[in-house]
């Protein structure tokens, strides 16, 4: 039986590869501004991105990333949790492929994520592609260097034995 | 209230794409406007100003982050734990993350608080912990090889 929605939120059951336990949390609620969000977003970076949804407050991007856009996951404690069950190991830039993660970093951890949808490959701009959800806003198509979250970042790839 | 040192701009760009609460916990505690802000208002001039802008009816980009900011710059404050008590009485509940907040902040100000020897220390890493969770003190940095 589903959880009980309170306060526009409810969790659902999660786990890694392992079965541990993924905390997260689903909220049913936009705010309006968000809708004026994504013109900021445009202006700030014209072409280089592509909107491929409404916002939306189910999901955020870690959601987006390791629980395919059902809900939102908030610890760093816990990306550490699903990368090691489920055996992501880490790739180089040029290698990486669609269906790869990218995560960015900043001093304290792990600030985003999303999903590789282009390689290097046959592209003159030696930088991939990914598929990303910015804030509670919307999903975003961009070159992994061109988004609000800085230029450290790294590719992950199950490989599982 | 004194805002004026608010840079309401910047703020209102990291909240726009904050994605979970650690990140404007960080982001926000960060900046040096809000830590301005600290220090030059009374936790009452803060707090009031917060039940001000939580008792509008909807709030806008600017009213959720400038809700946010007064939020991080009471956690920064020295009385934040005399305070901490009084937000239960605020409409809290109409900011996504504000109790998430409230719990880092309460992390945050143990762990700075002196230690001491003869009572043990909260672990941080305990606060959000799943039930089977097993490596939860692992953390991933920018260096960390997985």
């Amino acid at each position: 039986m589903p959880n009980l929605i309170i306060n526009n939120r409810r969790t659902i059951s999660l786990q890694t590869a392992e079965g541990n336990d993924i905390p997260n949390e689903q909220y049913f609620e936009i705010d309006e501004s968000e809708w004026s969000k994504i013109g900021s977003f445009e202006t700030k970076y014209g072409a280089s991105i592509v909107r491929r949804t409404d916002p939306t407050g189910i999901y955020n991007c870690h959601g987006l990333t390791f629980a395919s856009r059902r809900t939102s996951l908030y610890e760093n404690n816990f990306l550490t949790t699903i990368l090691k069950d489920d055996g992501y190991i880490e790739v180089q830039a040029s290698d990486a492929l669609g269906g790869d993660v990218i995560l960015y970093f900043e001093d304290f951890g792990v600030t985003h994520s999303g999903l590789v949808i282009e390689s290097t490959a046959n592209s003159l701009v030696k930088i991939p592609k990914v598929c990303s959800k910015w804030g509670h806003n919307a999903e975003y198509i961009h070159f992994a260097n061109m988004s609000p979250y800085g230029q450290e970042y790294k590719f992950y790839r199950v490989r599982k034995k | 209230m004194n805002l004026y040192k608010i840079n309401l701009p910047e703020l209102m760009e990291l909240y726009s794409v904050a994605n979970t609460p650690n990140f404007i916990f960080n982001k926000f505690r960060a900046n040096s406007s809000i830590r301005a802000l600290s220090s030059t208002n009374s936790s009452d001039a803060l707090i009031k100003n917060l039940d001000e802008i939580l008792n509008l009816n909807k709030l806008q980009l600017q009213d959720a982050t400038l809700a946010y900011a007064i939020l991080t710059a009471l956690s920064l404050n020295k009385d934040w734990p005399n305070f901490r008590n009084k937000l239960v009485e605020q409409p809290l509940n109409k900011l996504r993350w504000a109790e998430y907040l409230l719990q880092l902040s309460d992390i945050k100000n143990v762990i700075t608080t002196t230690i001491n020897p003869y009572k043990p220390q909260i672990s941080s890493s305990n606060k959000f912990k799943g039930s089977n969770a097993t490596n939860s003190k692992v953390t991933l940095m920018a260096d960390n090889k997985l």
